[in-house]
């Protein structure tokens, strides 16, 4: 009896905990507090932060393989392994992020960028980010797809981020992950000094039109052009942007109401809880301690910042091609993180022109951010993967 | 180091070409159908222009006696004008001797035109 409970005691996690796993459990706890406290992206955070702190819990046998033996040629389970060994599947096979993007697609409207379909060239300008962040990354020392997958937090967006990473190089997928998310959550607090220092006061108070009303043989056609010329362009981006485009035709279609309902709620908020949690497993002390993430942290912020300028200076350049009818601040939208860029170039708008309601028009090249980011993901793919 | 720095360049020219080259032909291709939306919102104006117009010579020509010339030549005329070639009016009914009110004569007009005269006239070869 006593040799049972030796054995008991002997395999409490206690006895393997360490300075890494309580450096993490306080990474995790600011996770949390961002999340709670700050509001900070919270439906991704949150989980991330949870997953985090599991992947650090000695013992819990979350991750481990499952061994399989073969007898007279069919697979027998010896051992079923870990839960998280087979949600972490979702990633590594591809399957969360798509169905993320499913839910975006339908709860995106595309109208905003179909009435003014010249920020289209906002969103791919706001992609420059990306590209320079490669460009450091490689400088500093990081293998080609590392910097890709370090460049992509340049767009802003998480599951191409995702999707991205656990294709070029999943032992950066913690790190990236979080980078990504956090600089999310942190547009309203990088992006405004961007803003400021690239533009003028006359730019700033452009005053721009209501827009027009995107018709809806547009809204529809559109999904469909997106998917197939993106697809034959860029083919390893088709997961991505063929859910995406889904997503909006069930929307836009208006005749399944249904279907769109469960992209947009049940689904979504199922798979964001699994992606958050996988992604965060990932998180262990010996992957994430790491001097390496510090320099992920480092360039995530300048992939971000890049991104903003791209988008801001071709605003500025539509502003001038425009003779001033266009609003600088509206680039800076570019950088998917719907809608959050969008709010943030409306209220530098109204801090100096509390009249000027830029929301609708920073909308259109927010979700041009999106399809940008897709298209920048599936060309770094296509070269490294 | 510098060939990697090249090669980074080489990324990213060809990184922005192909985002920018796919966006700007969402762009093209998203004005195109703008362009043809406003052209049909503008058909459509054009059309239900056309029909006030007829329901207005309909009514001032109400009173008017069957077999007035006059109303005939407008009647022809309109009907000329909906499907776009000359025809020859056979015969003319009036549908109600009541005084319909505008409402329901652009209702009636909208209802004749729902069922698409140009096409039936041009299946029957005549």
């Amino acid at each position: 009896m006593l040799e049972h409970l030796m054995n008991f005691i002997s395999q409490m996690g206690f006895w393997s905990l360490g300075l890494p796993h309580l450096i993490m459990y306080a990474i995790a706890g600011v996770l949390i507090y961002l999340a709670i406290v700050k509001g900070f992206e919270p439906l991704l955070l949150l989980p991330i932060a949870f997953g985090s702190i599991l992947a650090n819990l000695p013992n819990s046998n979350l991750l481990i393989a499952p061994i399989i033996e073969l007898v007279n040629g069919e697979p027998i389970f010896k051992e079923a392994g870990g839960l998280y060994y087979w949600v972490s599947k979702g990633i590594k096979l591809e399957i969360f992020p798509p169905l993320i993007f499913l839910g975006i697609g339908a709860m995106t409207d595309f109208g905003p960028l179909l009435s003014n379909p010249k920020t289209f060239l906002l969103g791919a300008a706001a992609q420059f980010g990306v590209f320079a962040a490669f460009i450091f990354a490689v400088l500093l020392g990081f293998t080609y797809p590392e910097a890709a997958s370090i460049g992509i937090i340049g767009g802003a967006d998480g599951p191409t981020a995702i999707y991205l990473t656990s294709k070029l190089a999943p032992h950066l997928l913690g790190p990236i992950a979080v980078a990504a998310y956090s600089y999310m959550a942190l547009v309203p607090l990088i992006q405004p000094p961007i803003m400021k220092l690239l533009t003028n006061d006359k730019e700033r108070k452009v005053v721009m039109p209501p827009p027009k009303q995107a018709s809806k043989r547009a809204k529809i056609i559109f999904p469909i052009v997106v998917m197939v010329v993106s697809i034959l362009v860029v083919p390893p981006t088709a997961p991505l942007l063929a859910m995406l485009m889904g997503g909006n035709l069930l929307k836009e279609s208006g005749v399944v109401d249904r279907l769109t309902k469960m992209a947009s709620n049940e689904l979504i908020n199922i798979v964001t809880f699994f992606l958050g949690t996988a992604v965060g497993i990932t998180m262990s002390a010996e992957t994430f301690l790491k001097l390496e993430t510090m320099g992920i942290i480092i360039l995530g912020v300048t992939a971000f910042g890049m991104s903003t300028v791209g988008g801001v200076l071709m605003g500025k350049l539509m502003y001038k091609v425009s003779g001033g009818k266009v609003n600088p601040l509206i680039g800076s939208a570019g950088v998917s993180a719907v809608p959050m860029a969008a709010r943030v170039s409306h209220n530098v708008g109204i801090e100096y022109n509390p009249q000027n309601y830029l929301l609708m028009h920073a909308m259109g090249p927010n979700v041009a951010g999106v399809v940008g980011s897709a298209i920048a993901a599936g060309i770094l793919l296509a070269i490294f993967g | 180091m510098w060939e990697r720095l090249g090669e980074s360049f080489v990324v990213l020219v060809v990184g922005m070409g192909g985002v920018i080259g796919c966006l700007l032909f969402f762009y093209l291709v998203i004005g195109l159908i703008n362009k043809v939306d406003a052209w049909a919102v503008e058909r459509q104006k054009e059309r239900a222009e056309r029909l006030r117009n007829m329901a207005a010579s309909s009514r001032a020509n109400k009173a008017a006696p069957d077999g007035d010339e006059e109303l005939l030549a407008v009647i022809t005329a309109a009907a000329e004008s909906m499907l776009s070639k000359q025809i020859v009016v056979k015969n003319l009914r009036f549908l109600s001797d009541s005084n319909p009110t505008s409402w329901a004569t652009i209702g009636r007009m909208n209802l004749i035109s729902s069922h698409n005269i140009q096409k039936q006239w041009e299946r029957s070869g005549q």
